[in-house]
């Protein structure tokens, strides 16, 4: 098969991607967007693991699980907020979500 | 001998009684606070009277052997001991506090000098303080004169009794103190308030001088007390550099007080307080403190040949050098104060030379007719205001006086009497005590000390005479004067006397008489409803309760000097001396027919120029001009003095304030605020609001965590 | 290389393009679709690592929920002028994602993964343990029910109330005070009795 180190670098690079991504996006759901790549990129590292470590308890794969299940409720949360600011202001842009500032 | 301790403690209570009490009393309260005053200072006389017979029947050499030891008036004892040897100590070994090792005590004692000290100190301030109650009649602020005085009298008295450095140095200063709110007791004029500060500050650079030695004198030798220090002295215990360093040090504190050279700038000015002041406290009592305190302490400057030279040479030159100012002097009180600068040169020369008696039997002498002159000069103060108007400075001009004779009879006889005295003539009191002192100077080998000081009592006998003629013979110019005070300056060339360059009031004429009339009558043509403007008569003399203490303290003034007659009755001789009594077998005839003739040779050069004029002042000015200048401007001292305050001192003092406000206020106290200001509004950078700024940062985070972690791979990072 | 790791190459440059395309895309919906397709491969590589389940898992909620709600928010927050969908300070953003992807393989690479058994090793005997790395195992839905209820139930109940938390959060965030009034100032659906006179 394939050795974990390769593994780990694909996911590393997801989560680079993802990570530009929050970082250089102006519409909040983009950056949702990212987030999401981020966390998937994450879950593959656990489940990369967990195949190697412990095939026969699957602990990995339940981590994963877990972090789709919070990925998702995160997801909601995040653009509940987007919508309500989007009323607020009529822009989704980051740019100017900047109330608390000095 | 106790009851000497209950004297400064009732005028202390007179004076808390005075302010917290009459104070309160509204109108009433001046008459209550001068009845209190003078009535506290004439129970301290009692006292003093009762201490002054009980120590005749204890105290040694009057007593037969004395209760308090074997001490009696034989040389050796009195070696040991110095001063008079017999002396009841109060207080003795009582803790007043305690630092570390040290007790401190407060030590009183009573004593032949200071039993004197006491004498004088009361009888004449029971008596000024009685004149003071008409002088100061009508000020809104009496309550709080007599307030001070009995606070002055408090410390005066305290300062006498003292016997250890502490107690007398408090004392010192708090005689300054009283010394200062006296001086500016009308401080809503400027000068007034201006002249107290300067005499607080110019005895205050002697104090400092003095409370050196005083602790250099503790440091070497670990007490305070005056008995346990001079023991140690004459003991060698102390290094003769401390000792000679130390005596220079506390005679600086004298030369404050006592207004020697160059710290005598302050005497004269002194002379803007109310009369009885200059009477009691600039003439015969705080002045006199400096001298007290070199005969007090005698053994510290006795035990160095330097210190006792430095004492003889300040004081003869102050003798001469202020004589010389006053015959130039214009104003009746500074003529006296000059005076009193010299006569206390005397008496330091005196002790500088070793003849203690002679010194502090000048000091006895000294106080009643000095005090009796400045009583004087306030009823013709007083009797000029008539004339010109309260606080008007041209009462105290001698020459818009004249022909006072006549219309002051009592203030003139006591006047005379005075001068005579303080010219040495014989039998006056004053005769006596010069004399012991030229006398001291011969017998010691001062040839130079006795020539300066003869010159000294021609100059004495001459500025006096001066102002005797001018105030109080001759025509009345006042009225011309007055008649003139909306005149110009032509119109004021009106009267007698033209002495120098700088005397622009008066003109120049030859016949008295004749002139005073026609310019009198010229106008009373011309301006007629201006007859006196801002007086509103003529002078008169002084009520009663002013002139009896004048024909009281002329009594001592004429007599003191009998209580020491060489040869003969001398007890205060045998009281107060140092080492040995000194026994006099007669009258030094040299002495006595020199200083004699000098004071005669004076008063004949005053009558000849100013009684019946037939040498004119302005020819003998006139011969040298820029010292007649020197003189009137008294040697243009205060400029010196004002030089070196205005640029050194200010200077300094600018430096520190610039110092102060740039350095350490800008730099030190407001940069950490702008400095917080500053690094906040750098600071707010952090705090967008911005999601993805935040993001970056935390990106930037696990970078830095990232890399440490793998650069130390085998450190653990555990953190659970 | 065998066929499976071939696979799994093409399929991991496949997600790796499809995620560029995410962040890097001018239009929010070619990004959502992009997004979808991302996620779908991951599922495709959760099944390359034997876990068949968690692809199941992952297209279904991935593909199924996560993209039809991202995409309905795109549709309801639609800006009123066509965007810029990148800040001005993208190069640094670049830059720091770089930099940690240079840390993180740094830190892949530096490590020595040999015998990730035996580093991470329970208590299990020798034989078991080269059995585990010698053939792996597939994991099926019982297993992992089995796991979830039994070893993981308190993570388990925590998440469910975390996804409660999240549905009541969501809802009340999300809920407007207009939307209340606008639903009481709503009119009535026209009843029978209109459509009767309209009718008639």
């Amino acid at each position: 098969m394939v050795p974990i180190e390769h593994v780990l670098i694909f996911n590393a690079i997801m989560f680079c991607i993802g990570m530009y991504g929050v970082m250089a996006r102006r519409n909040g759901v983009l950056v949702l967007m990212a987030i999401e790549l981020m966390l998937n990129a994450v879950a593959i590292n656990l489940v990369a693991f967990s195949s190697r470590i412990d095939p026969v308890g699957g602990s990995g794969i339940v981590f994963a699980i877990f972090v789709i299940t919070i990925a998702a409720a995160e997801l909601g949360l995040g653009l509940a907020i987007v919508l309500r600011v989007y009323r607020m202001r009529t822009s989704v842009n980051v740019d100017e979500v900047d109330f608390m500032r000095w | 001998m106790d009851l000497a301790f209950w004297v400064p403690v009732l005028c202390v209570l007179a004076f808390f009684f005075n302010v917290i009490i009459s104070r309160q009393l509204g109108r009433q309260r001046h008459a209550v606070a001068g009845f209190v005053s003078v009535g506290v200072i004439l129970a301290c006389f009692a006292l003093f009277v009762t201490v002054f017979t009980d120590a005749l029947a204890h105290l040694a050499p009057f007593a037969g052997g004395g209760d308090h030891g074997a001490t009696t008036s034989t040389s050796s004892a009195s070696a040991a001991f110095g001063a008079s040897d017999e002396r009841q100590l109060l207080f003795d070994k009582t803790p007043w506090f305690v630092i570390g090792p040290h007790e401190l005590w407060v030590t009183m004692s009573v004593d032949w000098l200071s039993i004197m000290m006491l004498g004088v100190v009361s009888f004449l301030a029971s008596l000024i303080q009685i004149y003071a109650l008409a002088y100061m009649k009508g000020d809104n602020r009496y309550w709080w004169f007599f307030s001070v005085m009995s606070l002055f009298c408090a410390a005066m008295f305290t300062l006498v009794l003292a016997y250890d450095f502490l107690l007398l140095y408090m004392a010192w200063e708090m005689v300054g103190l009283c010394s200062f709110l006296l001086i500016g007791f009308w401080y809503h004029e400027r000068d007034n308030a201006e002249a107290a500060k300067k005499a607080f500050i110019t005895t205050r650079i002697g104090d400092v001088g003095f409370f050196i030695g005083i602790a250099l004198l503790f440091l070497n030798t670990g007490s305070f007390r005056m008995d346990e220090v001079f023991t140690a002295i004459r003991a060698g215990r102390v290094d003769p550099a401390i000792v000679t360093a130390a005596g220079i040090l506390v005679f600086l504190g004298a030369m404050g007080k006592s207004g020697q050279f160059p710290l005598h700038v302050w005497l004269p000015d002194a002379m803007a307080g109310p009369t009885p002041v200059s009477a009691l406290v600039h003439s015969a009592t705080m002045v006199a403190a400096g001298v007290f305190l070199v005969g007090r302490a005698f053994p510290l400057f006795e035990a160095s040949s330097v210190t006792m030279g430095f004492i003889a040479i300040v004081g003869t030159f102050t003798a001469i050098f202020a004589a010389t100012i006053g015959v130039t002097q214009r104003e009746v009180k500074k003529i006296l104060a000059y005076s009193t600068v010299s006569q206390l040169g005397y008496m330091i020369a005196a002790l500088g030379i070793g003849a203690y008696t002679a010194g502090l039997f000048h000091l006895f002498t000294h106080s009643f007719f000095k005090a009796l002159l400045f009583l004087g000069a306030g009823s013709m103060i007083h009797a000029m205001e008539a004339v010109y108007g309260h606080h008007d400075k041209r009462a105290n001009d001698i020459f818009n006086m004249g022909g006072l004779r006549t219309r002051m009879p009592i203030t003139f006889w006591t006047f005379l009497l005075a001068s005579l005295s303080l010219a040495g003539i014989p039998p006056l009191a004053g005769f006596w005590s010069k004399d012991e002192i030229l006398v001291g100077a011969l017998d010691s080998g001062n040839w130079l000390v006795f020539a300066v000081l003869l010159t000294g009592s021609f100059l004495t006998a001459f500025y006096m005479f001066r102002l005797i003629f001018i105030a109080f013979f001759g025509s009345e110019r006042w009225r011309v004067v007055a008649a003139t005070t909306t005149g110009t300056h032509e119109v004021q060339e009106a009267t007698v006397f033209h002495e120098g360059q700088g005397d622009h009031v008066l003109g120049a004429m030859s016949d008295p008489q004749a002139t005073v009339h026609g310019v009198h009558d010229e106008h009373t043509a011309g301006n007629d409803g201006h007859g006196a403007t801002a007086g509103h008569g003529v002078p008169h003399e002084s009520p009663w309760v002013m002139a009896l203490p004048l024909a009281l303290i002329a009594i001592p003034a004429v007599a003191a000097g009998w209580l020491n007659i060489p040869g003969g009755y001398a007890p205060f001789g045998e009281a107060i001396y140092y080492g040995e009594p000194h026994h006099a077998t007669g009258i030094h005839w040299g002495a006595a027919i020199s200083g004699t003739v000098a004071a005669l040779l004076g008063i004949g050069l005053a009558s000849v120029m100013y009684w019946r004029p037939v040498i004119a002042p302005s020819a003998v000015s006139s011969q040298a001009p820029g010292l007649y200048r020197a003189l009137v401007n008294k040697y243009y001292f205060d400029e010196a003095y004002q030089w070196v305050i205005d640029r050194i001192i200010l200077g300094v003092s600018g430096l520190a304030a610039t110092f102060d406000r740039k350095v350490i206020n800008d730099r030190v106290i407001d940069a950490p605020g702008h400095l917080t200001v500053a690094a906040g509004d750098k600071l707010r950078y952090l705090e967008t609001g911005r999601v993805y700024h935040y993001a970056f940062a935390f990106v930037v985070g696990i970078i830095i965590i990232g890399l440490v972690m793998a650069w130390f791979p085998n450190i653990p990072f555990n953190f659970w | 290389m065998d066929l499976g790791a071939a696979v799994f190459y093409a399929v991991a440059a496949a997600t790796i393009v499809a995620s560029l395309g995410v962040v890097v895309t001018r239009s929010v919906v070619y990004s959502a679709l992009l997004l979808i397709l991302a996620l779908a491969l991951t599922g495709l590589v959760y099944l390359l690592l034997l876990s068949d389940f968690l692809a199941l898992v992952q297209i279904l909620v991935y593909g199924g929920t996560v993209s039809i709600l991202l995409l309905f928010a795109l549709m309801l927050t639609r800006p009123r002028e066509s965007p810029v969908l990148n800040h001005s300070g993208w190069p640094l953003a670049a830059l720091g994602a770089v930099l940690t992807l240079g840390t993180l393989v740094f830190a892949v690479v530096t490590t020595s993964w040999g015998d990730l058994a035996r580093t991470f090793a329970s208590s299990a005997s020798t034989a078991e343990r080269t059995a585990r790395s010698a053939a792996p195992a597939r994991l099926g839905p019982e297993e992992l029910g089995t796991a979830l209820f039994t070893t993981w139930a308190v993570p388990f109940e925590i998440a469910s109330v975390v996804l409660l938390v999240a549905l009541v959060g969501s809802l009340l965030v999300a809920r407007a005070s207009e939307d209340s009034e606008a639903v009481s100032e709503a009119e009535p659906l026209p009843g029978p009795q209109s459509q009767a006179e309209a009718g008639a």
